[in-house]
């Protein structure tokens, strides 16, 4: 064993200590090995004088839970957007391990399908919605000038109609594309920060 | 040995030596090892304890490239010695009294 593995080997035994124990330790070792190597001892006879990573880090594990017990250290556990997260995953795979399980899950699957088909339907009609407004807009601001020689009232109503439809449309656009991005952006999101916490956990 | 250095007099031993100056890990580790019979992985939770209750303060210093992390004693780490100090004389007399038979 190398003094790189003993490390290593040390903060995977140390993982559930709060990060601050955990780097900590592995300082104090890795300097250990510094200071220790510098008369010439190899890597084997050091952690032969110092023992297993696995019972170095019992010591450790054991003067932080004193610490805990004693009430000097108290455990702050704070659940993280992730942690909620891999929780909701835990409870989908208990559904998925017992059999009925299997037709709730279709069930689910179903209904988050359903839900994402009637947004997209929705965003879908909206924008239909916006164009036909552009179109009647357009209608009238085109009918509107046709008026102007033979009847200048309607011809202003009509282009004012035309301009405002035409405005509001270009708005509502403008809105919706920006609400349908961020509603795209939230699965993209949460996948992000589980991938995140998956690479800052190994 | 028959007997084991248990956490209490490891904390003496360790202010003991805090208190003739600041040191670092591996130090502390081959000066204990002169008096008591150690493993070289006892020292760091001793530290990290003394740490925590305010009994030492750690700073670092580069040395050769890396770096090493000094250990220093505190007022309150002080105090705390000399409390144990008390304690480990009276202790140590009693039991030399019962160990001698009462010669006093």
């Amino acid at each position: 064993m190398t003094k790189e593995q003993f490390i290593t080997a040390l903060r995977k035994e140390l993982k559930k200590l709060p990060p601050e124990e955990i780097v900590e330790a592995t300082n104090y070792y890795e300097e250990y090995f510094a200071e220790a190597g510098s008369d010439g001892s190899t890597d084997e006879q050091l952690i032969e004088q110092i023992g297993s990573p696995k019972s170095v880090a019992a010591q450790i594990k054991s003067e932080y839970a004193s610490r805990v017990l004693t009430g000097d250290e108290t455990l702050q556990y704070k659940p993280t957007v992730g942690h909620k997260i891999s929780a909701v995953w835990w409870v989908l795979l208990g559904v998925l391990a017992v059999p009925v399980g299997i037709p709730l899950a279709i069930v689910l699957a179903a209904v988050i399908f359903a839900v994402g088909i009637t947004l997209f339907c929705v965003i879908i009609s909206l924008y239909a919605a916006l164009v036909g407004i552009l179109a009647g807009g357009i209608a009238a601001l085109v009918g509107g000038f046709i008026a102007i020689g033979s009847a200048w009232t309607t011809a202003l109503m009509g282009i004012g109609a035309g301009l405002f439809l035409g405005a509001l449309a270009v708005l509502g656009g403008i809105g919706l594309t920006i609400l349908v991005k961020k509603l795209v952006l939230v699965p993209v999101h949460i996948a992000q920060r589980s991938k995140e916490r998956k690479e800052s956990a190994s | 040995m028959a007997f084991k250095i248990e956490s209490g007099l490891l904390d003496a031993c360790a202010l003991a030596i805090l208190d003739k100056g600041d040191t670092y890990g591996y130090e502390i580790t081959q000066k204990m090892k002169t008096a008591v019979s150690l493993s070289e992985s006892t020292l760091y939770p001793v530290l990290r304890r003394l740490q925590k209750n305010s009994l030492c303060r750690t700073y670092d210093q580069p040395f050769q490239g890396r770096n090493r992390r000094y250990y220093s004693i505190t007022d309150a780490g002080r105090a705390h010695l000399a409390e144990l100090k008390q304690q480990w004389i009276s202790y140590k007399e009693s039991i030399d009294s019962l160990l001698e038979g009462e010669q006093s």
